[in-house]
């Protein structure tokens, strides 16, 4: 069921020079939740901005919940300034999940940038009772905080920058192993055209899940503003996904 | 007689309440959150006769103190709304308003008949959907067309039948009085503002459509101007829409002369603000009823 909760800012801190932030919000109870899913947070009380944002969780940690989000406009310019003790209201959960991993399944995590996230929630989950073989990318350099899980609990952890900054130099998706057959299953998140290519890569779509992100309105299935043209179908990313297979979406480009 | 409750023509509302089509789905999706049926009533979102796929993405947009939508009128269509969706809102103990739309005058008509063999409150004619290319908003300005629909549907249906307005419209009054000559019971004032986002990092329109609906509490004092002047003509009862956020804004579109309100945009950032404002209308209206101030403002100046 959908909670409204009260959380407190505990920590708000900038983790990447293009502007990345990790939330971390104590939500004063334990609430299931399972990695795909994600939160919309109310940036102010007042009516401007007017609407929650969407953000997947980067991690749960009893009752603490992550976020890693880049600032992108006004909502998230206001989110960065929060400080320490500030209250901040949420819906959650919401959404989908990743599908469940069995023990000592070959796992591929490709994330772009703030698509990390709910990636990182995923590795925190199953630690390592699964094999993951981690593909992280970002534009330029960000703070070893966040992807010291991946370090922690991947067989293999391969970064890039596209400035070099840290890392290979260039998009992650040039140093992915040639074999993609290779994994049980493969789990993205990031821009979408690096979902896309990813998409083309791979032979056999039903191993592959995206968690994809669209402009959104409610979170919760009425305003149907995150459509989203499947194969066959049309999909509402808040309800239907955002977590969706190889096999459900469509790209045309 | 309950201190909430009020008339609109012959149907009875237990509060004034109301949710507003496209923002509570077709009742079943906000049922999650509380039991809905403690609201004045909720209208349903459009339903044309055809499924309809809506418009690209981006559909949704923030401006200062709302929202400019193109969602385009997505829904599955008569037939799965009926399969799929009657039976639920049937079942439902409050009043359910079904709004309907189209592109050709015909299919307001065949809608409407189709929907006489079940059990709900009231038609609500979308006719000021700024989104589509055919029909919505292009019917809503002109007099002469609402009027038409307007007839020829309360002739057709069994059912209430109320018009959802366009502030696109240059004669809003003249508007009213066709749907009252024409057999309308009330008139929900109004559908999204028709504006523009620029999307200046691109250069170019936020919106594939290019002109969009606006929202949110940023339209208010707009929409509040045009009630005011409706309740002075006297001609039908005002159900009112446009930015209501919390009960202090209920308050305002009852005094300036709305007998209902719809509660639109704050559904999206609030799915509990039906709830909430209805928890505090049983607060406010402990020793007065609502009634009682319906247009009071009209007195107090």
């Amino acid at each position: 069921m959908v909670r409204e909760l009260f959380g407190e800012v505990i920590s708000n801190v900038k983790v990447g020079i293009k502007n990345i932030y990790l939330l971390k919000i104590k939500i004063g109870e334990v609430v299931e939740l399972y990695p795909g899913q994600f939160a919309m947070i109310k940036v102010t009380d007042s009516f401007d901005p007017f609407l929650r944002r969407p953000m997947s969780l980067y991690n749960v940690e009893k009752d603490i919940c992550s976020f890693l989000y880049q600032v992108v406009g006004r909502g998230t310019e206001i989110l960065s300034k929060k400080r320490i003790g500030e209250e901040v209201n949420l819906l959650l959960p919401l959404g989908n999940t990743f599908p469940k991993l069995n023990k000592q399944e070959k796992i591929l995590l490709v994330g772009g940038g703030v698509g990390i996230a709910p990636l990182n929630f995923l590795i925190n989950f199953y630690k390592d009772k699964v094999n993951f073989y981690s593909y992280l990318g970002f534009s330029s350099i960000v703070s070893e905080e966040i992807y010291k899980d991946f370090k922690e609990y991947s067989r293999e952890l391969v970064i890039s920058t596209e400035d070099g900054s840290l890392g290979f130099k260039g998009k992650v998706l040039e140093f992915l192993p040639d074999d993609l057959e290779y994994f049980d299953k493969i789990f993205s998140c990031g821009p979408s055209l690096m979902l896309e290519s990813l998409w083309r890569r791979v032979k056999d779509k039903g191993k592959l899940y995206f968690s994809l992100e669209e402009k959104m309105g409610c979170g919760i299935g009425i305003c149907l503003s995150c459509a989203l043209k499947g194969r066959d179908r049309m999909f509402h990313v808040c309800k239907d996904g955002p977590v969706l297979s190889g096999m459900e979406v469509q790209f045309d480009g | 007689m309950d201190n909430l409750e009020v008339k609109v023509g012959s149907l009875v509302f237990k509060n004034p309440i109301l949710l507003a089509s496209g923002t509570c789905g077709y009742g079943k999706e906000l049922m999650e959150f509380y039991d809905i049926n403690i609201l004045g009533g909720i209208v349903t979102k459009s339903i044309t006769l055809k499924s309809r796929e809506g418009n690209p993405n981006p559909r949704i947009w923030e401006s200062y103190g709302g929202i400019l939508n193109s969602i385009g009128l997505e829904n599955k269509g008569l037939e799965k709304f009926i399969a799929e969706e009657i039976p639920y809102l049937e079942k439902l103990n409050t009043n359910v308003v079904i709004s309907i739309a189209g592109e050709k005058q015909e299919e307001f008509y065949e809608l409407a008949k189709e929907l006489n063999n079940y059990n709900f409150s009231a038609l609500e004619l979308n006719l000021s959907c700024p989104n589509v290319d055919n029909g919505g908003m292009l019917f809503g300005v002109d007099k002469e067309t609402v009027k038409e629909i307007t007839k020829k549907v309360v002739k057709i249906s069994d059912k209430p039948v109320w018009v959802k307005l366009t502030p696109q419209a240059s004669n809003i009054s003249e508007i009213v009085k066709g749907i009252k000559k024409a057999g309308g019971e009330a008139v929900v004032v109004f559908n999204t503002y028709l504006g523009l986002a620029i999307d200046w990092k691109n250069r170019r329109p936020v919106f594939k459509r290019v002109f969009a609906g606006y929202s949110g509490p940023a339209i208010k004092p707009l929409v509040l101007r045009h009630v005011w002047e409706l309740y002075e003509e006297n001609l039908l009862p005002i159900v009112g829409c446009g930015g209501i956020v919390n009960f202090c804004d209920v308050l305002e579109y009852l005094l300036a002369g709305a007998t209902l309100v719809q509660i639109g945009s704050a559904n999206l950032r609030d799915p509990w603000i039906g709830k909430k404002l209805v928890e505090e209308a049983r607060e406010y209206f402990k020793y007065e009823r609502v009634n009682e101030i319906i247009g009071l403002a009209h007195k107090n100046y």
